[in-house]
């Protein structure tokens, strides 16, 4: 178990450190792929619905990393974060039925919502010391790739659901 | 009932205290931020720097794949020698409208004025358009500094300082805003105006220019030096294309900035400059 966090928390952290220092040199239209936030969102999409614990500690530490690379101040990415998992969690309540059926539909609508409130938030946090919010260019695109990402990260998880890898059940 | 109420009270319990590590976390976080990030970038830079270098090699093995190693390599010269061409134009054009008799001389000692500190960029900050540099308040670095390249592209100024890093907010960031003017091909004609603003993503566009000024696509912007961050004649852009409405009281254009995030692996400084009163 410890072991499981350790391991996850360095991978964070490098993820952290490839995102701010590698790919912003191979970007595509100056949007570079949220790989923090895509990683937090597989392990607590795949994680027990009972591992509040384990799902928590997750978000914190993403939180951090964001923070860490981020140039604002401690505290946007934990607290966005942490709201996004409580969202995250009344939807696998509210959609608890559709997940065995659909997983993949699933998994792309939850994906989606949560990182756009994500972003949102993330944003909002941010530009509170500046006082104006303006969005970026390209947030459609940049949805887009990271989806595209989140989905290969889905197919390509350790499998916990045998339906995975189908697009219906 | 009662094993109910126990449990619901203990949620209650569970998350107040959840809370209050929260926000108790939070704000030792910040009390010590610039200390802990300061310890945290000296740590990783060593690998940072590491990872940084690589993608760049990463990208000049991808360009290669596009063209041919010496296209590539001719294209990168050429765009220095431009950006360097563009840099004398620019000083040129200023020289021959203050002393029309001097230009030649003074064309090439302008620059030397600066007081320029290198440093190594380790990483970018996408989400806010921010780079950090490798010097800090050790080396004599304070907030608003300009930062340039070699070829006097103008990156971006000195929004944060560590004890041995420094955050560089580029002229990309959502919330910069610099004092621009239009180079025309006739030095004598008044200048235009205007002012780059960044929109994310490593974008810039120019905005509040008056409506009846004429921009050219392929125009070139620098900096007029007159919000007294930057100093002045230094690159920023070329002109896309402009947009006018009638409907707005002032023109915009899309920018082509000249910062290039693949060329810089090192950044100058200027730790001397103070707009002239």
């Amino acid at each position: 178990m410890w072991l499981k966090l350790l391991i996850v928390t360095t991978v964070f952290f490098l993820l952290g450190l490839f995102q701010s220092s590698f790919l912003p040199h191979v970007s595509i239209m100056g949007i570079i792929p949220n790989l923090v936030f895509i990683l937090f969102f597989v392990l607590v999409f795949f994680e027990k619905s009972t591992a509040y614990h384990e799902g928590i500690f997750y978000t914190v530490i993403a939180g951090l990393v964001t923070d860490i690379f981020s140039s604002s101040y401690f505290g946007p990415g934990i607290l966005s974060l942490l709201v996004t998992y409580s969202a995250m969690k009344i939807l696998f309540y509210l959609l608890e039925e559709r997940r065995g059926k659909y997983l993949f539909f699933y998994f792309l609508i939850v994906f989606l919502v949560s990182f756009i409130l994500y972003e949102i938030l993330f944003s909002l946090f941010v530009i509170i010391p500046h006082g104006t919010f303006t969005l970026r260019q390209n947030i459609i695109v940049e949805e887009s790739f990271n989806m595209a990402i989140a989905l290969l990260v889905f197919y390509f998880y350790p499998g916990k659901n045998p339906t995975q890898l189908t697009l219906f059940k | 009932m009662n094993v109910f109420i126990k449990k619901k009270h203990f949620l209650w319990q569970k998350i107040i205290i959840g809370a209050t590590v929260l926000v108790v976390g939070v704000g030792l976080l910040n009390l010590f931020g610039n200390q802990i990030k300061n310890y945290f970038y000296e740590a990783a830079a060593p690998l940072s720097k590491m990872v940084w270098s690589v993608g760049d090699i990463t990208h000049i093995f991808l360009a290669s794949f596009l063209q041919t190693k010496s296209l590539r390599e001719e294209n990168s010269n050429l765009q220095k020698e431009n950006q360097q061409l563009l840099a004398q134009v620019s000083s040129l054009q200023e020289t021959v409208k203050e002393h029309q008799a001097l230009q030649e001389v003074t064309l090439n000692t302008k620059g030397d004025n600066f007081t320029l500190l290198v440093a190594g960029t380790i990483r970018l900050d996408a989400v806010n358009d921010n780079i950090l540099i490798n010097k800090g308040s050790d080396d004599g670095i304070t907030e608003n500094m300009p930062v340039i390249s070699t070829q006097k592209v103008v990156y971006g100024k000195i929004s944060k300082v560590y004890k041995n890093f420094s955050e560089v907010t580029l002229i990309s960031n959502s919330h910069s805003v610099v004092d621009v003017k239009i180079q025309q091909g006739d030095p004598l004609q008044n200048p235009i105006y205007g002012a780059v603003k960044g929109q994310g993503n490593l974008s810039i566009y120019l905005d509040l220019v008056s409506p009846d000024a004429k921009i050219n696509q392929g125009d070139t912007l620098i900096t007029s030096g007159l919000e007294g961050i930057f100093p002045k004649d230094l690159l920023v852009g070329k002109v896309i294309n402009t947009n006018k409405n009638d409907l707005v009281p002032f023109q915009t254009a899309s920018i082509q900035p000249f910062l290039n995030i693949n060329a810089i692996d090192n950044v100058f400084v200027v730790t001397n400059y103070k707009k002239e009163k």
